[in-house]
């Protein structure tokens, strides 16, 4: 990509090179060489669009990732031998992190699985909306993940590390593609609270600070900042009109800095978010029936389900990546006391997230947008005590799922053992699942690279695998 | 180093990095208050002063400063001074075409680098200018009682502090990054973070728009400027002289008595009284005088 230690762009020596006094090069060809610098992503603007390596279907992602850790025998990965033995025992070689050999109860799931669509696939009744809809899922059964704890396990789902804070995959997204609309955030966050590991999940590490997150509390001000202060919008535009002088006039001195004439044009857009974000979170105009697809009341502003349309508003705005969180670091899917904690936590997201893919579907664009879902790990088939009602952490296997763009439809990838305990076939660690989403949105994993600290730094580090067998 | 085996190796380490024969140390240093005022350092890779580093522009001139950094008993303060009286820092950013075509990247330092104010600057020159920096040594941050403390990962701190101190005293916490500085391209605290970006996103014009810090700022700067004189040309005069250490030009002062008029016809059609009109006309002048190029870009 292009080298953050350059101090002037290419545009800009270009300018001063041939665009002086006798210029050598006719204006028409020095446009098209800065138009061909562009497109190969060399702009002073760090998030103009660019390229991607290769063409993709896949335009943006909505990455919903739920906090805690979901059960995967529970929802996508159905054990009748689980069911069968419980009670048994099993002697496994690791206990939360722990080494050694141990002797755990094996506890049923307490949802019952059928196979759901023409596919057939299997999904248990935790979510039953989300499996009206798995013809259009490519559910993985075989997720790997390299830490039992929920810290390291989220900062690894968001940044490939689980030692130290990286740039997040919507971070990457961002500066490996740009983004379309300049009145909307490159990366949009949309979390009612915190995940376990904070910010660091959206945020930027060593990459520019513009493809941060851009994290947007469901409520009446999503964006900060958004809403004018002044006593009319005539004041406003009369302050504008005086600050545009003011730089024009320090411009005219200055002439060709590219730095500050893209802050002439940030407060340009500036105002451009001012009118167009609070139209974009407005679901005023949304029919009743879009609701109840989401199940969604109206005037409501906060809850999964209004989550979920204004991702469909924003993906259909040009927001290169959605991310959606369900709940934060407390009261969420980590249920250890009582899986039963699942059932109010799946009803709050299962209709919404099926809604989205049916809304997505109808308006065609779930054929460009790709849609993840995913949790940090999955929770042990067993327990320590052979009466527990809760689940520990998992991260040896788990579920999650990819839909749209480029992902083949009504598969279920991958599998584990017997009891869910290992993955047994076609394993997709963590890694692989980022490599694979980056592949889906035009980008080779081994390529996107950034220069930080003597190396070239990647979402996937040294490692990854493109999983082939799941593109369509 | 030699590893024999006793003590922790903290001694020998620290006799490595400040012995006469390892000029690594101070040449590493001195780049690094170099970059400070000039954007770029002599070596421009910061942290890598090895084989896959940058060579440095300016060799011998790195290796004088490190020698003189040694001589003058490591005083970061001296250094600073030393660099602020050269010729090189006193320099212009005037464009030059000549000298563009030649030395496009400005290695040779044909002129000053034109720089954003970083995100501490910034907000340190609002208060400043607004007269609300608090230049007292600070306290402690107003932590609650450690025997209150049941911070867990499912229930962590992640208290944001407010304080009119110089921001290099404001809290700086890994989980939660401070927001302002995260809007600025402040250091992300997981990383070493030699040297900074600096983004231009709508997300910063925004807060100098909207944000009710530099609104705060612009309402006691313009109470300020209101106090100090009753003359409307001496005021504008004072306020260009406050917030960008020059006086206003002839023009500037014409466009901005132009502009206090019409902004508070406004304020009279918005319904505004007349004895409530003139502070937020001043208030909105300052917005703009913050918001300008000139206000965060050092020539």
């Amino acid at each position: 990509m292009n080298d953050p230690q350059s101090c002037c762009t290419r545009r800009e020596a270009m300018k001063f090179a041939f665009g002086g006094a006798g210029s050598l090069l006719a204006a028409g060809l020095l446009h098209e060489m800065c138009a061909a610098d562009e497109a190969r992503g060399a702009s002073a603007d760090p998030l103009a669009p660019k390229a991607p390596h290769f063409p993709a279907k896949a335009k943006r992602v909505i990455f919903l990732f739920h906090t805690g850790g979901v059960s995967h025998v529970d929802s996508f990965d159905p054990k009748p031998k689980l069911f069968a033995d419980h009670g048994k025992t099993v002697t496994i070689d690791e206990w939360q992190g722990k080494p050694g050999k141990y002797n755990r109860y094996l506890k049923k799931p307490q949802w019952d699985f059928k196979p759901r669509g023409k596919s057939g696939i299997e999904v248990s009744s935790l979510f039953p909306h989300m499996g009206d809809c798995v013809d259009d899922l490519c559910v993985i059964r075989s997720l790997q993940s390299d830490h039992t704890n929920h810290y390291e396990a989220t900062l690894m789902m968001h940044t490939g590390s689980i030692t130290f804070a990286r740039p997040s995959i919507g971070a990457w997204m961002s500066y490996g593609l740009g983004t379309v609309n300049r009145n909307l955030p490159s990366f949009l966050v949309l979390a009612p609270a915190v995940p376990y590991a904070g910010d660091q999940t959206w945020g930027t590490d060593f990459l520019p600070g513009c493809h941060q997150g851009t994290r947007v509390v469901p409520g009446p001000t999503p964006i900060a900042d958004l809403a004018r202060r002044t006593a009319s919008a005539g004041l406003q535009d009369l302050e504008r009109e005086m600050l545009q002088q003011c730089n024009q006039e320090h411009l005219d001195h200055r002439a060709g800095d590219a730095g500050l004439t893209a802050r002439v044009r940030s407060f340009e857009t500036a105002y451009g978010m001012q009118k167009e974000a609070p139209e974009a979170f407005d679901l005023a105009k949304e029919s009743d029936a879009t609701l109840q697809l989401y199940g969604l009341q109206r005037g409501a502003n906060t809850g999964f389900a209004w989550q979920c349309l204004v991702a469909r508003r924003m993906a259909e705005r040009g927001v290169r990546f959605i991310e959606l969180i369900d709940v934060g670091s407390s009261n969420n899917w980590d249920a250890h006391a009582d899986m039963l904690a699942h059932a109010p936590l799946a009803k709050n997201v299962d209709q919404a997230i099926a809604g989205l893919i049916t809304d997505l579907k109808q308006r065609g664009m779930l054929d460009d947008t790709l849609v993840v879902w995913c949790t940090e790990f999955g929770r042990t088939p067993y327990n320590e005590q052979a009466d527990a009602k809760g689940r520990e952490h998992h991260h040896w296997a788990f579920s999650g799922w990819l839909a749209g763009g480029g992902v083949k439809r009504g598969l279920a990838y991958g599998s584990t053992d017997e009891y869910g305990i290992h993955v047994a076939e076609n394993p997709v660690h963590v890694h692989d699942f980022h490599a694979t989403i980056l592949h889906l949105m035009g980008l080779d994993h081994e390529k996107l690279t950034y220069r930080h600290a003597g190396r070239d730094f990647r979402l996937t580090d040294v490692s990854g695998r493109v999983v082939k067998e799941i593109l369509a | 180093m030699p590893a024999d085996g006793k003590g922790s190796g903290r001694l020998q380490l620290a006799e490595w990095l400040s012995s006469p024969k390892n000029p690594l140390t101070a040449r590493v240093m001195v780049n690094r208050i170099w970059q400070h005022h000039f954007g770029e350092g002599l070596v421009r890779s910061p942290n890598n002063f090895g084989k896959q580093g940058r060579p440095p522009t300016h060799p011998e001139l790195l290796d004088y400063l490190a020698d003189r950094f040694v001589a003058d008993g490591w005083s970061v303060k001296a250094m600073h001074k030393m660099i602020l009286l050269s010729r090189s820092y006193q320099l212009s950013s005037v464009e030059d075409a000549v000298d563009r075509a030649l030395d496009p990247n400005n290695e040779d330092l044909w002129r000053y680098d034109r720089r954003r104010l970083d995100a501490e600057a910034i907000r340190d020159s609002l208060l400043a200018v607004s007269g609300t920096l608090d230049r007292t040594m600070p306290g402690s941050h107003p932590f609650p009682p450690t025997n209150t403390w049941n911070f867990t990962q499912h229930a962590p701190f992640q208290a944001v502090y407010e304080t009119k101190h110089r921001s290099v005293y404001l809290m700086t916490q890994r989980q939660c990054r401070q927001p302002y500085l995260a809007l600025f391209d402040g250091a992300d605290a997981n990383a070493s973070t030699a040297e900074r970006s600096t983004t231009t996103v709508p997300t910063q014009a925004l807060f100098f728009l909207n944000d009710p810090f530099v609104h705060d700022q612009a309402n006691k700067f313009a109470a300020r400027i209101l106090a100090a004189t009753a003359d409307d040309g001496a005021r504008i005069g004072l306020a260009h002289r406050i917030a960008y250490g020059r006086p206003a030009t002839l023009d500037e002062t014409h466009a901005a008595e132009a502009y206090l008029r019409k902004y508070v016809q406004g304020l009279k059609e918005a319904g505004v009284s007349a004895e409530k009109q003139a502070a937020p006309a001043w208030a909105s002048y300052a917005r703009v005088l913050f918001a300008a190029n000139e206000f965060i870009y050092i020539d």
